[in-house]
Formats: structure tokens, C-alpha cells, sequence
């Protein structure tokens, strides 16, 4: 068993010491922002759940809900278990600050923004935080929190790259398995998981549709309500977001149009509502953004569950090449699956240009840099590294250099 | 989704059928094979040798009393032991085997070994993957195993390795053994010692039962039958227990299989790779049923015909990655891995 109670003995000293009161980002007003340039009336839903979500600021669901971080943790195995899956990652300023007295500053803003969250006391409701050792920062995480919340620690070796790792992923895959069983008295059989892998791989199916649809016409869908809905599935029970998305897909279909600003794909960072810094200013700057390569987006959905053998340890095994051997994060080995993807994304789909956006402080992201640029030269592909943070007063420089690289790409064109 | 796998059980349960049943399907065709001759015309069986119309019922090697529809030995695990003959004669290493005892010139031999030799050639393995009725029987024992929610073993590549060795080895040793009593001075050995591979084969057992035919499940008679009885019954286990617990475990030391590898390198179906689309996410190593992971491993393009690959497309069918792995025929592209989602335009 891997859970275990971190500063079990120090519990009091530590929720003492800290802020205890409520801190209350609103971001309603940004919301609204997106929502005006939503051309989708079907979109109405997702912003409407986010709202909903913001206002209240905790969970309110029937279900025990479990939150848990990056997609190496198993989704399906959540919901297998009929519990309420809440993607916990976050790039809110408002609580970065908040993290910060617990969270020194110089390190990752988004578990800056998590330790603000949870010390801030909005993530009172949840049931179980389940917490993956995927890179130093979220490993330290499991430790700072744990005066707050019941943590589960999953620990996937990194080596992504070496499939004899598969049992050693099957095996603590398992054991959460058995743990949720057990702590929440629940008696799910294999039946069960293949159903909640039904879910997601229809989920898979309609997110597939949109990412062709925009990397065909960016337009049809905006990018700020491909990060909208992305963001709302973080939460979102998933059955009404395959619902909801499989509407705005059939009205975003109707709305097709040709345009003719450079389309470029977006690798690096997540962008998770309320940090659209990144997409903002790519709209000033007259760049489409065409499709992307992070984690909670094409990393998340775009690899179906395959089922090769349907008997539980084998459908535990299919989940763990899912999330961890398929993995695009770069926290794992895998540069030069990386390295492979952006290329055959960009010649597939015939973009101009690559962005890799780095949020500061993400070393691993960081590191890599320098290759895929040295890689993507020698190919001719046109490539921009952006490092930024959450705060605004970057913007107006992001953008003289993002319309920099957009003419460049212009010229390359002709 | 898995339309190939559908198509290989309903080709699979086919070829079951066909190559099991036949000689009751082709019941005509049957008996007018029968009234032919010996398919050898110039077998001279040297004295106290044996040949198949003395095996009477109740002898370990009783061919369930019927020839086949047709006298062929195609490259796949069919049988002697089918009820009423079955399609065809029996498998490549009963042709082996048997000829090597009577000792029977090459230029008869020729026909048979050409049209072995051209089907291997255009379809390499695949005849153990879509074919092999005693692979399909095997695939029905996983199937049973899945149902039963036990998890699959997965054997090392050493031990697969190891597997394939040992099948050599019997393989060498039954032959060895067919040449010997094959010399006039061994004659005398031939009752016992004719088809040696045959006698301790799973498909002994298996296929008479097919035909509601009890098998000759035992022979006390001498020391000599004695062992072969056991050895088949420990052969028999192990055979049930590798396709139970480990999928296609047994094919990698299954003496026809190993014969078949010889031509998968170079034989007209063709799996390929386009490496700059593989996110080396594992499924194809991980449904592969014989284990095999050269397609996960290689960072080129490039056609990677294994020699234990059973041509299965299993791994076509679970890539995730669109146009990452494909099949061609003599160059000509067969099918790709597909996107769920059609282009929309």
C-alpha cells in the first residue's frame, strides 16, 4: 500500500501556522470575456458548468469525489469505482500568491496554486487526493498537503520508454484499485471498468472529431472554447461532457470556414482556465492556433483505452500504457517520442509553424528546449520557444514577439 | 474497431471446419480418392516395415480409418488422427517423417515440398495465426481463461528463446528417429518407433474427439507404448496449460510453426512500420499473443516480418497512431491503421 499519512504526528502544529481563512479568486469576469466570443450556442453548457463551479468553489456532488493530478493516475479506475474523478491541476494567480506562504516562490507556479487552493480551504468537499510522484515538485506536494487531506501517493517509474515497467505500473495500478475498493466500500468487478472505459473512450472518440475538425478550420471551434471545454472536463461528470461536446461538435461542423492566418501548433505546458494568457495573446497576434501536444488535451484524450485481454489485471494493464507508456509528459523518458510527434503533427496536418510554450519554473519542459529546437531546424520547421508566467505584465512583449514569428512564418510561406 | 480480429476467428473457426470436417464435407470427393492408389507409387517398403492401411483401431497410430479428401500436406497443423481423413493428409513433419522412413526418392517428394514451399512463401505464418485448428482450439482455451478472469502470464524472452530450442531439439530427435528405422537393419523398430513426433502430439488427442471418436487415450502394451502414452499425456497437459494460462505460448516450440518461421523473413505478407508515427505507448507489444516486441522497439522504417510472428495483425489493429503500422502484400499496401474519426471535409 502506498498511502500513507505524511506529518501525521505534526498536523496541528502545521494547519496552525498557516492561513486558515477562505481565499476567493474570481475569475466570472474573465469567464464572461470568453463566453462574448463564443460563436457555439452550445458552448452555453460548459461555461455554465464553470461558472456554477467557480461560484461555489468547492464540490457538491452525490457521489464521494476524489481528486487527483496529471494523467498518469487512471481516470477510469476512479470511475470504475463509482466515484467522482476531479482533475485538481491549476494556473490561478490569485492562489499562486496565496500558495506562496507555503510553496517558496521561485518554484512551479501551479503547485504555488494548488498549495494556495488547499490551504485556502476550497477543496474541503473532496474525499481522497490521490497524488502521483510524476516529477520532484508534485512528489513534495504529497507531503505538503497532507495535513489537509487524505493523500494517496502513486509512484509509476519513469522510464516510459521500457515495457518491462508495465508490471510495476500494472501492480501499483492494482493497488489503488484495492485501496478505492476498500476505502470507499465499494465491490467493482471488471464489468465495471470496462464500462467506465466505454466513457472515456467515447470521450476519446468526440475530442478526436474536434481536434480534426480545428486542425482542418481552426475557426470552427475558437481556441478559447477548446480550453473551455477542456477545462471542464477537469470536473464535469463525463457522460454530460460527452453530451454536451458531442453538440457543440455537430454545431461547430456547420460553421466551417477557410481562413488564411498562419496555423500553428502549440506544444509545451498545459493551459488550464484561467491562465488563456498564452491563446490571448496568440489571437492578437493573428495566429491560428491549429491544434496542440500538452497533457490535459491531446495527452489526455487522444489515446483510446485498448483492451486486448478483458480480464481485470489485463484492462489495469491496458489503462497503464494508456496514461504512462503513451505518455507525453516530459517528466518521463521520452524525448524523441516527443521529438516524433511534433514533426509528423506538423507534416500531417500541414502547419506553418511550431510554439513551445514553457510555463517559467518547469524545468522539465525547460531542459528539452534546446533539442527540439536543434531538431526542428534541421527540418525546416519553424519554431518559437516562449517562457512566461502567470502574471499580465508580460503581455505586450509576448505579443510584439509572437507577431514577430508571425511574419516570419508569413514570409515562409510565400 | 477489431475487424480483423473478427475476420481471423471467423477465417480461424472456417479453416477448423474445413480442415477437421472435411472429409465428411467432401464426401465424394473423398471416396473417389479412396479407390486411388498409393500416393507414393514407387514405395517400396523394405520387409516389416509399416504403412498407414495395417494401423488398425486400438493401435496408437489408428488414422481413424479413412484417407483423406486430399493427399496434400498444406503448411499448417492438420492431421492424421482427423475423423474419417479429414481434408488433407497430415502436417509437414508427418510428411517428413514418414518419408524419411521409407526412404522415398526426392523426385516424388517434389511436388508436395514446391507447394509447400510457394505457400509458405506468399503467406508466411500466417497459416498458424488464421489456419491452425489446433491454434484455434488453443485461442478457444484463452478465450476460456479470459471469461474466467485469470490473468495471462507473460513468459520472458529467454524462456520463449528456450521454447523454440526445445522444439528444435524434438523436432531433430523425430527425425533422427524416422531415419534410423528407416535402415533396413532397424526395420524391426518401425511398429513402434514410426511417426515418433506423432505419437506424443496434442493433436493425437484432440482431433479424433472432434469426430466424437475416442482417441487412443492409452497403449500399456509394451515399454515402448507405455512411454509414448505418457509422454503424450504430459505433452497434452502442457499444451492446455501454455494456451490457457499464456496465449500463444506453444507455438514457439510447435515443430510445424518452427518450420513455417523459416519463410517468414521475405514472405509475401509484409508487416511495416512508419517509425516518426509511433508515441511508443506498448499496445502493440502488449497484445501480440506470441510476446514479440521488435515492432515496439524499432526507431526506423522498415518491414518487420519476425520469425516467431504468426501474422495475427493484432498489432495493426490496437495502434493507436494513425497510418503508424500497416500490411502490405508483395508491396502492394493491404490495410493501415485507420483514425477512428473520419476526415471531416
Amino acid at each position: 500500500m502506498t498511502q500513507k499519512k505524511f506529518l501525521d504526528n505534526f498536523r496541528d502544529e502545521i494547519q496552525k501556522g498557516f492561513v486558515s481563512d477562505r481565499i476567493s479568486p474570481n475569475n466570472i469576469a474573465e469567464l464572461q470575456k470568453y463566453k462574448r466570443k463564443s460563436e457555439i450556442p452550445s458552448m452555453e453548457n460548459f461555461y455554465e458548468a464553470i461558472e456554477n463551479f467557480e461560484n461555489k468553489k468547492t464540490f457538491e456532488l452525490e457521489k464521494p469525489s476524489v481528486g487527483y493530478f496529471c494523467n498518469i493516475v487512471p481516470e477510469e479506475i476512479i470511475l470504475a469505482c463509482d466515484l467522482h474523478p476531479v482533475r485538481l491541476c491549476c494556473e490561478d494567480q490569485v492562489c499562486a500568491q496565496a500558495g506562496e506562504e507555503i510553496a517558496p516562490g521561485d518554484i512551479c507556479c501551479v503547485i504555488k496554486s494548488i498549495c494556495g487552493k488547499f490551504y485556502g480551504r476550497l477543496y474541503e468537499n473532496l474525499n481522497l487526493v490521490i497524488i502521483p510522484g510524476t516529477c520532484d515538485p508534485k512528489t513534495k506536494l504529497a507531503e505538503l498537503i497532507s495535513p489537509l487531506k487524505e493523500i494517496y501517493f502513486l509512484d509509476p517509474g519513469r522510464d516510459s520508454d521500457y515495457l518491462e515497467n508495465a508490471a510495476i505500473w500494472e501492480s501499483r495500478y492494482t493497488e489503488l484499485f484495492d485501496f478505492l475498493k476498500k476505502r470507499f466500500h465499494k465491490n467493482p468487478g471488471r464489468t465495471q471498468l470496462i464500462s467506465a472505459c466505454h466513457k472515456t473512450n467515447k470521450r476519446t472518440e468526440i475530442f478526436r472529431k474536434i481536434y480534426q475538425l480545428r486542425t482542418d478550420y481552426p475557426d470552427s471551434i475558437n481556441v478559447f472554447d477548446y480550453y473551455i471545454m477542456i477545462y471542464a472536463s477537469f470536473f464535469m461528470e463525463i457522460e454530460l461532457w460527452n453530451d454536451f461536446a458531442e453538440k457543440v461538435y455537430s454545431q461547430a461542423l456547420e460553421k466551417k470556414k477557410t481562413q488564411n492566418k498562419p496555423r500553428i501548433l502549440l506544444v509545451g505546458t498545459p493551459v488550464i482556465f484561467p491562465n488563456f494568457k498564452i491563446i490571448d495573446v496568440l489571437e492578437q497576434s493573428g495566429l491560428a492556433m491549429a491544434t496542440d501536444i500538452q497533457c490535459t488535451s491531446f495527452g489526455r484524450f487522444f489515446n483510446p483505452v485498448e483492451i486486448d485481454e478483458d480480464t481485470e489485471s489485463g484492462i489495469i494493464r491496458a489503462l497503464a500504457l494508456k496514461n504512462i507508456a503513451g505518455s507525453i509528459c516530459p517528466c518521463l523518458l521520452n524525448l524523441e517520442k516527443m521529438a516524433n510527434l511534433i514533426i509528423d503533427t506538423v507534416n500531417q496536418y500541414n502547419l506553418d509553424g511550431v510554439i513551445y510554450y514553457n510555463l517559467r519554473l518547469c524545468q522539465v519542459f525547460e531542459i528539452q528546449t534546446a533539442i527540439l529546437r536543434q531538431i526542428l531546424k534541421q527540418r525546416n520547421i519553424p519554431f518559437i520557444s516562449i517562457k512566461t508566467d502567470l502574471g499580465k505584465e508580460d503581455t505586450g512583449q509576448l505579443k510584439t514577439r509572437l507577431e514577430a514569428f508571425r511574419e516570419m512564418l508569413e514570409s515562409h510561406r510565400k | 474497431m477489431n475487424k480483423i480480429n473478427i475476420a481471423r476467428r471467423i477465417f480461424q473457426i472456417l479453416s477448423l471446419v474445413l480442415l477437421v470436417y472435411g472429409g465428411y464435407i467432401f464426401k465424394e470427393w473423398k471416396e473417389s480418392a479412396e479407390t486411388e492408389q498409393s500416393i507414393f507409387p514407387s514405395l517400396k517398403a523394405p520387409p516389416g516395415s509399416i504403412s498407414t492401411t495395417k494401423f488398425e483401431k486400438g493401435s496408437i497410430l489408428w488414422p481413424s480409418g479413412a484417407t483423406p479428401v486430399i493427399e496434400n500436406y498444406p503448411p499448417s497443423l492438420v492431421c492424421r488422427f482427423n475423423p474419417k481423413g479429414g481434408m488433407f493428409k497430415a502436417c509437414i513433419l508427418h510428411f517428413f517423417s514418414e518419408n524419411l522412413t521409407w526412404q522415398t526418392q526426392i523426385k516424388y517428394l517434389l511436388p508436395y515440398i514446391t507447394l509447400f514451399i510457394l505457400l509458405c512463401f506468399l503467406f508466411g505464418r500466417m497459416w498458424c495465426g488464421w489456419v491452425c485448428p489446433i491454434g484455434t482450439v488453443g485461442d478457444f482455451l484463452t478465450f476460456l481463461r479470459r471469461k474466467m478472469n485469470i490473468k495471462v502470464r507473460r513468459f520472458p524472452q529467454n524462456f520463449r528463446i528456450n521454447l523454440s530450442f526445445t522444439g528444435y531439439g524434438i523436432m531433430a530427435i523425430a527425425l533422427t528417429i524416422s531415419t534410423i528405422i528407416g535402415m533396413p537393419n532397424f526395420a524391426r523398430y518401425q511398429c513402434y518407433w514410426f511417426l515418433p513426433y506423432c505419437q506424443i502430439c496434442p493433436a493425437r488427442l484432440i482431433c479424433p474427439m472432434f469426430g466424437l471418436i475416442k482417441p487412443n487415450w492409452k497403449d500399456f502394451s509394451t515399454g515402448i507404448t507405455t512411454t509414448f502414452t505418457i509422454l503424450a499425456w504430459l505433452v497434452l497437459g502442457l499444451f492446455v496449460a501454455a494456451f490457457y494460462f499464456g496465449r500463444r505460448v506453444w507455438c514457439h516450440m510447435c515443430p510445424v510453426g518452427l518450420i513455417n518461421s523459416w519463410f517468414n523473413k521475405g514472405a509475401g505478407v509484409e508487416l511495416h512500420k512508419k517509425a516518426i508515427k509511433c508515441i511508443k505507448c506498448g499496445y502493440c507489444a502488449d497484445a501480440c499473443p506470441m510476446g514479440l516486441t521488435k515492432m515496439y522497439q524499432m526507431n526506423n522504417d522498415g518491414i518487420y516480418n519476425q520469425n516467431a510472428c504468426i501474422m495475427c495483425f493484432r498489432c495493426v489493429e490496437v495502434c493507436p497512431r494513425e497510418n503508424c503500422l500497416g500490411v502490405k502484400f508483395f508491396g502492394k499496401e493491404l490495410f493501415r491503421r485507420k483514425n477512428d474519426t473520419k476526415k471531416v471535409s
